[in-house]
């Protein structure tokens, strides 16, 4: 049995992904969509490939119409010159994917196909809370916990769920505290050339992450899932901003909070410790 | 032709093509310049002995526990187990517009751009048209410990304090030490004190792979709960390790209240000269002093 999955992502469908030849053609993995487009489209190739063993029998290899939900399904699509709206894209099947199912169907294979667009209207959310510690006579800022929560609409894979929070919280933190592109005030040259001079974070720099992961389900996904990807590097920024506003009362508004920006703020505002 | 001196921190530099050497030689193949020995007077620590091999040396953790600490603080244990004291001792300038495509003083030019651009790593201490800082993290110790180095060349063997052979810019502008060309680093000979206590502390962007925005290093002998011969030196805000002496007039001869630590900690910043992006230098110094006399002080 061979199962086949297809995501179809309109606004991408002209650029080149990755292929492999023993594989459906997919779209990268990439920002919150993953587990919500390929995850569906995966579902939808399933449903696809129970109703044809239970009921349709295999496909002919001139039928290979991917199969989607109408009524869940739907990315609407904007034509800019006509001003018309198409709720469902025409689906179009790699020449790789269709030269793999007519070979899998030729073998006497059964073959599921699913598709699913990238519905707009799906969105996960999430808060972050940091608790920060602020030298008064520095502007040194430490962070000292952090805490991701984030609607997911349903956990699909825990560790990995878990694991995005961290990972997306030590990127945030990461141009939250020290990652900046430096250029000269004079002449405009990159002061700091390097990836070590741009200063990622370090292992030793990470404070306690906490992932909390909230179920709010939606019909569209596979089993209700949202994206999570990007959403723990975006709070963090914040989250140390209102903290550090929170201990200090004094307002931060760029990024990322040096020691020097900090003891400026400090300074302008009469609070710093001499 | 020119010695590693420093082969770990040149590394980048031989990528860049920012240094082109025709030939570089290795020293590490010479085993008499590596290993710690102990004598009734010093440690004798070979120029080529690795940060790792000092930090894990169980004799230095007791005598010298701020030599051991500076050592720890080196970089990345990866880096430190294969960069040496020697060449951490003697490395070049880590300011970006030295390595970038600038050309300022230490480069040869005219101009310092640090001190007009953007200048967040540089010195509040002993700039001199040049306001680089020293990066490294055993120097401040080694001066506070009044280790001797010794120095091998065609003009024949010789010794120095570590505080002599690096030298500022109003001396050299072009170099960061007093080593010719022809001349090797061979080995450092830290003198045993009776009752020393010592520490260090740096604190940098990172908490690893970085260098110090300010280190300092303390050193003091402690008998009857007095403290005496004390030597403060501080890392990352000069460039060269930097001695407060006012600082340590304050704690010699006192049982390091906190009032005298406090004292102390306002004496070693008060002629520090910021930059406009380096303010922040001058509180993280008294802090690091404030803290670095009150670990070893209990």
């Amino acid at each position: 049995l061979l199962l086949f999955w297809v995501t179809y992502i309109s606004e991408y469908s002209k650029s080149t992904g990755p292929s492999w030849s023993e594989s459906a053609w997919d779209y990268v993995s990439d920002a919150s969509r993953s587990v919500h487009c390929h995850g569906k489209a995966m579902y939808n190739a399933a449903l696809d490939l129970k109703a044809r063993l239970l009921k349709q029998g295999p496909r002919s290899p001139d039928d290979l119409t991917p199969y989607y939900d109408p009524k869940l399904d739907i990315n609407p699509v904007l034509n800019e010159e006509t001003g018309s709206i198409t709720p469902h894209p025409e689906a179009k099947l790699s020449a790789s994917t269709v030269a793999l199912a007519r070979k899998a169907i030729a073998a006497g294979g059964v073959v599921g196909l699913g598709y699913y667009v990238y519905n707009p209207t799906v969105q996960g959310w999430g808060a972050s809370f940091a608790e920060v510690e602020v030298d008064m006579e520095t502007g040194q800022v430490r962070v000292l916990k952090l805490v991701g929560v984030h609607d997911v609409g349903r956990v699909i894979h825990r560790p990995g769920a878990e694991a995005q929070v961290h990972g997306g919280g030590v990127m945030g933190l990461g141009f939250t505290m020290t990652e900046e592109l430096i250029t000269d005030p004079h002449n405009g040259i990159p002061v700091n050339q390097s990836l070590y001079d741009y200063r990622p974070p370090s292992i030793l720099d990470v404070p306690e992450i906490t992932p909390i992961l909230v179920e709010a389900p939606v019909e569209a996904g596979p089993y209700g899932a949202k994206g999570l990807g990007e959403n723990p590097v975006f709070d963090a920024g914040a989250a140390v901003a209102n903290a550090i506003y929170n201990a200090t009362g004094v307002p931060m508004g760029e990024l990322p909070f040096t020691w020097q920006r900090v003891y400026d703020a400090l300074k302008q505002s009469g609070k710093l410790v001499r | 032709m020119r010695p590693s001196w420093q082969a770990v921190a040149m590394l980048d530099q031989l990528k860049n093509q920012w240094f082109n050497p025709r030939y570089v030689i290795n020293l590490k193949s010479i085993p008499q310049l590596k290993g710690i020995t102990t004598s009734s007077d010093s440690f004798v620590v070979g120029a080529l002995t690795t940060l790792g091999e000092i930090e894990r040396h169980s004799t230095l953790k007791q005598a010298v526990p701020g030599l051991v600490k500076a050592a720890n603080r080196v970089a990345t244990p990866q880096i430190r187990n294969v960069g040496t004291v020697g060449g951490n001792l003697l490395q070049d300038s880590r300011c970006a517009y030295y390595r970038g495509p600038w050309h300022c003083y230490r480069a040869g030019g005219i101009v310092c751009d640090a001190h007009h651009g953007v200048n967040i790593e540089h010195a509040i201490f002993g700039g001199d048209r040049c306001f680089t800082v020293s990066p490294s993290d055993t120097a401040p110790m080694l001066v506070a410990m009044e280790a001797i180095a010794k120095v091998h060349g065609r003009r024949g063997t010789y010794e120095l304090p570590v505080s002599d052979l690096l030298v500022s810019p109003g001396e050299d502008i072009l170099h960061m030490h007093r080593l010719m060309k022809d001349e090797i680093l061979t080995e450092l000979r830290i003198p045993i004190k009776v009752g020393q206590r010592s520490t260090f502390i740096k604190h940098a962007m990172r908490n690893s792979w970085d260098f110090a925005l300010a280190s300092v290093a303390v050193a003091f002998t402690h008998a009857g709960s007095i403290a005496r011969n004390c030597r403060i030196v501080l890392g990352g805000v000069a460039p060269v390790p930097w001695r407060c002496p006012a600082a340590e007039q304050v704690v010699e001869g006192t049982n390091l209240s906190a009032e005298i630590i406090e004292a102390a900690a306002r004496a070693a910043v008060e002629h520090a000269e910021p930059l406009r992006y380096n303010q922040y230098k001058v509180g993280l110094v008294r802090k690091l002093v404030r803290e670095a006399l009150t670990e070893p002080a209990r």
